[in-house]
């Protein structure tokens, strides 16, 4: 059986949908892994092939960028990346990796000190290219399919693209097309079932 | 006539040689350019071809894959590069009059990073740099943000992504860790160490592990490869151009 393999943050997880939400606690979960209405499975349904979800809530483009490089595919893998404009990052340590993002600021000095001394929209935009175009030439050949999906494209197009970025960034804008029309998640942050539906839909069509 | 490009840093530039020296104040003279006893004029001189030396002192991994990305090759050319230490790094900021006058082509790297109010140059690997301010951001840097498997990635990945690029241009290119690299991570290296990652293959990186034990000799700041370490970069890699 053909396997859709997804990669992204919160919003490819599905995090704060029904089935990763502790309604007791009124906070998300993430143990029992993604969700179920998360666009990955609804697309996964569609195409009736096996869905493999590794995003991971809270994860910065280098991450995702991990994940994917230390990932096995098959060759008749279909691969749909969701990546991210927020200024995230993150260090790669032997045992573990340390997130660097803004919602930590408050209690990790290294994410406070990154976005007040070190990060630069220019960089991290340049950065997130070299990333995108890595995985394009890795996985070249390697799989059936890999579609590119970047959550705020109009962010990501502020900045000329450099000359020798060649992968193919999908004409979908996340946030304008989906999470600022359709109803929001139990966390009121991110999008609920419809907008995973929306998505599911809107990204069956462009395959 | 072919063009053998050349990109690295201090070691590639040649730096402390005689030619690019100057002997009155005891100190480099890298304005002259890069040196003639250097590995990449050596290793033209070899093969006959044009040397384009493009070794800047200080320079990064992330600054040697920016200019190569952005670099105007030519077909036939010949790209060898020297990697330099991997726990360098510096930013990418958009140039402006303010912070980098002599370049005008979009995004080339700028030397300054914005640390608050001030511009900083690059982040060293030893805490060094002009001043007080600068060393103590460095050492910050360091500590918090440089971890060995992190900046031996990044110099992988920004290797094999050259790698493409240049093969999908039919441009030959050779690619070999700078001493500092073997001295800092050779471990890394070795068999029983290696760390595995699924989809990067870094088996055309030359290794020159017998670097840390037979540094040949010093050039005048005795800390740089002297005349006979750079013939011995250059034949090296003449022996490994000559065996493709």
């Amino acid at each position: 059986m053909s396997r859709l393999i997804t990669f992204g943050s919160s919003t490819t997880f599905g995090q704060a949908l029904p089935d990763t939400w502790d309604y007791k606690k009124n906070i998300p979960i993430s143990e029992q892994g993604p969700s179920k209405y998360a666009w990955p499975q609804l697309l996964a349904n569609k195409l009736d092939v096996e869905c493999i979800n590794l995003s991971i809530p809270g994860s910065s483009n280098k991450e995702i960028w991990y994940t994917i490089l230390n990932t096995k595919f098959k060759p008749n893998d279909k691969v749909i990346i969701l990546w991210s404009v927020r200024p995230r990052w993150c260090i790669i340590k032997k045992s573990s990796i340390e997130n660097i993002a803004p919602f930590k600021i408050d209690n990790h000095k290294p994410s406070e000190y990154f976005l007040k001394y070190i990060y630069d929209e220019c960089d991290h935009f340049i950065d997130s290219c070299m990333r995108i175009n890595y995985i394009t030439l890795a996985l070249r050949n390697k799989i059936k399919l890999l579609k590119h999906y970047m959550d705020h494209l109009s962010e990501f197009n502020k900045i000329p693209f450099p000359k020798w970025f060649d992968s193919n960034i999908e004409k979908v804008n996340f946030v304008n097309d989906i999470l600022n029309i359709y109803p929001k998640a139990m966390d009121n942050q991110h999008t609920g079932e419809e907008g995973n539906k929306a998505f599911a839909d809107i990204l069956y069509k462009d395959l | 006539m072919s063009r053998l490009i050349a990109f690295g840093c201090s070691n590639t530039l040649g730096q402390a040689l005689p030619d690019i020296w100057n002997f009155d104040k005891n100190k480099p003279n890298n304005d002259k350019g890069p040196s003639k006893y250097a590995w990449p004029q050596l290793l033209a001189n070899k093969l006959d071809v044009e040397c384009i030396n493009n070794g800047i002192q200080g320079n990064a991994p992330k600054d040697t894959w920016w200019l190569i990305m952005n670099f105007p090759f030519k077909d036939n050319d010949i790209v060898t590069i020297l990697w330099p230490h991997i726990f360098r790094t510096t930013f990418l900021t958009e140039p402006t009059p303010e912070n980098n006058p002599q370049y005008y082509e979009p995004l080339w790297p700028a030397y300054y990073s914005r640390w608050q109010n001030h511009r900083q140059v690059r982040v060293w690997a030893d805490e060094r740099g002009g001043s007080a301010w600068s060393k103590q951001h460095s050492k910050y840097y360091i500590k918090h943000y440089q971890f060995y498997l992190d900046c031996i990635l990044d110099l992988y990945v920004r290797a094999d992504q050259i790698r493409y690029f240049l093969n999908e241009k039919n441009i030959k290119n050779f690619h070999a860790l700078s001493h500092e690299n073997i001295t800092t991570f050779g471990h890394y290296l070795t068999d029983e160490n290696k760390f595995h990652i699924e989809n990067v293959d870094m088996s055309f990186m030359k290794n020159f592990l017998y670097w840390r034990y037979n540094f040949l000799d010093f050039g005048l700041d005795n800390l740089h490869p002297g005349t006979k370490t750079h013939q011995m970069i250059a034949d090296s890699l003449h022996k490994e151009i000559c065996q493709d």
